[in-house]
């Protein structure tokens, strides 16, 4: 009986122990990650001074440094959004709140890594390539988004979501949402236009511009989807172009 | 800290569907992801609805669609549901509450939108007291609004003839376009990709209406509230 009270009792404060050593060990492990932090968050503009105080004396003068300090920021700002648009991809839960947020109004040259991302997705990735297109059109700012969002509509249509190059077997029954995903990306590009057309009419006020919309609906229209011809014609009319 | 707490808020919703059975068969990313999209289903917060949408599902929430499908799918296996492009479908006859789903639910690219349109639109078909909403035969010929025949987007194929129409918005297809364009309306915590789909995979499955009567009350309906 007093054996096993005692026993109970060693439990009790060996328990507690550890407990106690626990919350320590991770206390601590937390001020020293927070410590890291504080290292990892020194600007990269800071950083790049650093180096530069470091280098030889007969090395390039003060403005060029500099220089490299303004293309050294935006590369890391361009590889942070796309490892985001990637970790959205892979997850497949497209209602990251990031899309609204982080995704939004993206600098152009975050547009033009976003042209080479599109090429990098196996054709038959309709959902990631669609999301490309959806970025990029989502804000147009340039003549060169519109004529990455026409490429789309010169690719060669995908014949299956099995594989893009062989008609696959069909499904009647769902037949529209696995024929839409098809063209997902195209319907994608169209979609997004007409909401900047709306949203921001100036577009086509200025000739350049004009003259390249004008280029996608043609293009559009001359995709072999039926779906996709009506609604570039629609989109004609609509804007009179 | 935000992904954190995107995960964990991801994660409280997946707990909610532990009540799913799945057949041990059923390969673990099929699983997950079929959790992953019914938990977004179950998050959904909207700021009204049709009075369509009202009178199948309830309100635009997570609540109202979690109950929608629990109360009529209690549990999923693997199949290939007839072969060839299926993605998921349900046998009523053999279990009217069991939903099967086929490889192709994780390997074709859906966005999630257009996977939780499919098992919504099976899940109506597990009503056994309304005949599991059975699908008409589309009319021949079958015309659009423009007087031209209706041919399937892609292939330009007629789809007169086929079993792959609805002459009610209650059906699977009425129902599941009703769902996806009060989400598109309404959803207040979707974001614009996801709210964009939602209008597009609605739009086609819309097209899926043969009597004209019905999409043009369809359409009303879309334009209320």
């Amino acid at each position: 009986m007093e054996a096993t009270k005692n026993s109970t009792i060693i439990r009790v404060i060996g328990g507690a122990l550890l407990i106690a050593g626990l919350f320590f060990f991770f206390s601590r492990k937390t001020e020293l990650e927070n410590s890291e932090a504080t290292v990892q968050s020194i600007p990269a503009a800071e950083k790049v001074a650093a180096l530069k105080n470091d280098e030889p004396i007969n090395n390039e003068p003060a403005q060029i440094s500099i220089e490299k300090t303004e293309s050294f920021k935006p590369s890391i700002q361009v590889k942070g959004i796309l490892s985001v648009v990637d970790e959205i991809i892979q997850r497949q839960n497209d209602n990251d709140p990031r899309v609204n947020s982080e995704l939004k109004n993206l600098s152009q040259q975050v547009h033009e890594a976003l042209y080479e991302k599109y090429d990098s997705y196996a054709a038959e990735n309709r959902n990631a390539k669609g999301f490309i297109v959806f970025l990029v059109a989502q804000d147009i700012k340039s003549v060169a988004d519109v004529e990455f969002v026409t490429k789309i509509y010169q690719e060669a249509p995908c014949l299956s979501l099995e594989d893009c190059k062989n008609v696959g077997s069909g499904d009647p029954h769902h037949s529209g949402a696995n024929q839409t995903t098809l063209i997902y990306p195209q319907f994608v590009g169209l979609y997004q236009l007409e909401q900047q057309l709306q949203q921001k009419p100036d577009l086509l006020k200025d000739s350049v511009m004009r003259q390249s919309i004008e280029n996608l609906l043609k293009r559009a229209e001359d995709f072999p989807v039926p779906a996709i011809q009506d609604r570039a014609r629609q989109l004609r009319r609509k804007f009179g172009l | 800290m935000k992904k954190l707490m995107i995960m964990v808020g991801l994660l409280l919703a997946m707990q909610t569907h532990a009540a799913l059975r799945f057949d041990k068969n059923v390969p673990k990313n099929i699983q997950d992801q079929m959790v992953a999209d019914l938990a977004f289903a179950n998050q959904v917060t909207g700021s009204g609805q049709t009075p369509f949408h009202k009178q199948i599902y309830g309100n635009v929430s997570g609540a109202d669609y979690k109950n929608f499908f629990e109360s009529r799918i209690t549990s999923v296996g693997l199949s290939s549901c007839g072969g060839g492009a299926a993605v998921a479908c349900v046998q009523p006859f053999f279990d009217p509450n069991k939903m099967w789903l086929t490889n192709n639910f994780i390997k074709f690219s859906h966005p999630q939108v257009a996977r939780l349109m499919v098992v919504y639109h099976e899940a109506r078909h597990s009503e056994s007291n309304h005949g599991n909403w059975g699908h008409d035969s589309c009319p021949s010929p079958f015309l659009d609004e423009n007087g031209k025949e209706k041919t399937s987007i892609w292939t330009g194929a007629k789809l007169a003839g086929e079993a792959a129409c609805d002459s009610t918005y209650m059906g699977s297809y009425g129902s599941s376009t009703i769902m996806l364009k009060n989400i598109s309306k309404f959803c207040s915590n979707c974001n614009d990709k996801v709210k964009m789909d939602a209008d597009i995979y609605a739009t086609d499955q819309l097209g899926r209406i043969d009597r004209e009567d019905v999409k043009r009350a369809m359409l009303a309906d879309f334009g209320s509230n």
